[in-house]
C-alpha cells in the first residue's frame, strides 16, 4: 500500500513538478483552485498513482475547513504526508499595505496550513500521519524591500516547524526555504530580462528551476530523514550566503 | 473626481509621507523621492489601473500632474 501524501497548491509550477515526482511512490490527494488544471494535472501523473482532487481557496478559511473534514470523513483512508506549496507573493511596500492583503497573504501562507495539519493529526479525520513539509522562503530570515508581509508569512510557517515538530513528535515538520525559481507567481518580478540578469548575478548557482526542491522534498518525507524534524532547508542556489551583493 | 484617481492621490501621500498633495508640485522637491518611491508608484498604478509603468515613464514625469497624466483611462 502506497503511503498518501496531501499536497496544497499542486497545480502551481512547482506543484506540477513536485506532484509528477513524487506521483512515481506515492497515490496523492491534490489540492487546487483550479478543477481544470487538477484534471490536467492528474493526466499527467505516473499511471500507477492514484490520485484524488481536493479544490478549495483559502482565503475563506472557514469553507476549507469544513471542506477539508467532509472530504477526510469521506475518505475514510489514511493520509501519511503533509505538503504545503499554496503560497501568495506580491511587493507590498508597507506604505501600500492594506489589512484585506494581510489577512489574503496569511491565511493562503500560513493558517491554511496550520488547519490542514490540525485536522491531518486527529484521530476523528485520520490515522497515520507521519510527517510534513512546508514551502517557506529564503527570505523568511532576510530582509526586502516590499516583501514585509510575505516573509512574515514564511517566517510564521518556519516557527510552526519548530514547535509542532517538538509537540507532535515522532511526527516530522520541516521546512524548505527556497530561492528564486522561475515560476507563474514571479514572472512579473522577473519579466524585465535586465532585472533577471541581474538577480542571475546574485545567485552562485543561478536562478533556480520548478524541479529543483523534488530531492529534498522526496528525502524529508521518506524515511531516510528520521531522524530530522523541526528544521528549515534553505535551497537557493547559494543567494543568502552571498555577501558579494 | 474617479474613485481610482482619488485611491492613487491617497497613495502618493503615502509614499511621499505628505499630508497634502497638489498637482502642481515638483516630485524632485519631495524628500522621499527616491527609487523605492517609483517602484512603490509602479505598484499603486499596478492596482489601482492594472496599468503596468516603467520606471523610465515614471522618471520622465516632473510633476504629480505628469504622474496622473500616465493613467490610461481606457
Amino acid at each position: 500500500m502506497r503511503d498518501r501524501i496531501f499536497i496544497t497548491g499542486s497545480t502551481s509550477t512547482i506543484g506540477r513538478e513536485l506532484s509528477k515526482h513524487l506521483s512515481i511512490n506515492y497515490d496523492l490527494i491534490l489540492h487546487s483552485t483550479s478543477s481544470e488544471k487538477a484534471q490536467v494535472l492528474v493526466d499527467s501523473l505516473n499511471p500507477e498513482c492514484n490520485a484524488i482532487i481536493f479544490i478549495s481557496n483559502f482565503q475563506d478559511l472557514e469553507s476549507f475547513e469544513e471542506n477539508l473534514i467532509q472530504f477526510l470523513l469521506k475518505e475514510k483512508k489514511p493520509v501519511q504526508h503533509f505538503i504545503h506549496i499554496s503560497g501568495f507573493f506580491e511587493l507590498r511596500p508597507l506604505r501600500l499595505l492594506k489589512q484585506k492583503d494581510i489577512t489574503k497573504v496569511f491565511s493562503i501562507n500560513t493558517f491554511s496550513a496550520i488547519i490542514a495539519i490540525q485536522k491531518l493529526v486527529s484521530k476523528k479525520y485520520n490515522v497515520g500521519f507521519k510527517s510534513s513539509v512546508l514551502i517557506s522562503s529564503h527570505i523568511s530570515c532576510f530582509g526586502a524591500f516590499g516583501t514585509s508581509l510575505y516573509a512574515a508569512s514564511k517566517s510564521a510557517l518556519d516557527s510552526v516547524a519548530k514547535n509542532l515538530a517538538v509537540e507532535l513528535a515522532p511526527i516530522r515538520i520541516n521546512t524548505i526555504n527556497p530561492g528564486g525559481i522561475r515560476s507563474n507567481s514571479t514572472e512579473e518580478i522577473y519579466q524585465n530580462s535586465d532585472l533577471i540578469d541581474r538577480i542571475e548575478k546574485l545567485y552562485p548557482l543561478g536562478l533556480g528551476a520548478p524541479t529543483y526542491l523534488n530531492g529534498i522534498v522526496s528525502f524529508l518525507i521518506s524515511d531516510e530523514s528520521s531522524w530530522i524534524t523541526g528544521q528549515s532547508y534553505t535551497v537557493d542556489g547559494g543567494r543568502t550566503i552571498n555577501l558579494n551583493s | 473626481m474617479n474613485d481610482r484617481i482619488k485611491s492613487l492621490i491617497e497613495d502618493l501621500k503615502e509614499i511621499l509621507d505628505v499630508s497634502e498633495i497638489n498637482e502642481t508640485d515638483k516630485l524632485e522637491d519631495f524628500d522621499n523621492w527616491d527609487s523605492l518611491a517609483i517602484l512603490s508608484i509602479i505598484i499603486s498604478f499596478d492596482d489601482n489601473f492594472d496599468q503596468t509603468l516603467t520606471r523610465d515613464q515614471v522618471t520622465s514625469c516632473t510633476s504629480i500632474n505628469d504622474l496622473l497624466n500616465l493613467v490610461n483611462e481606457g
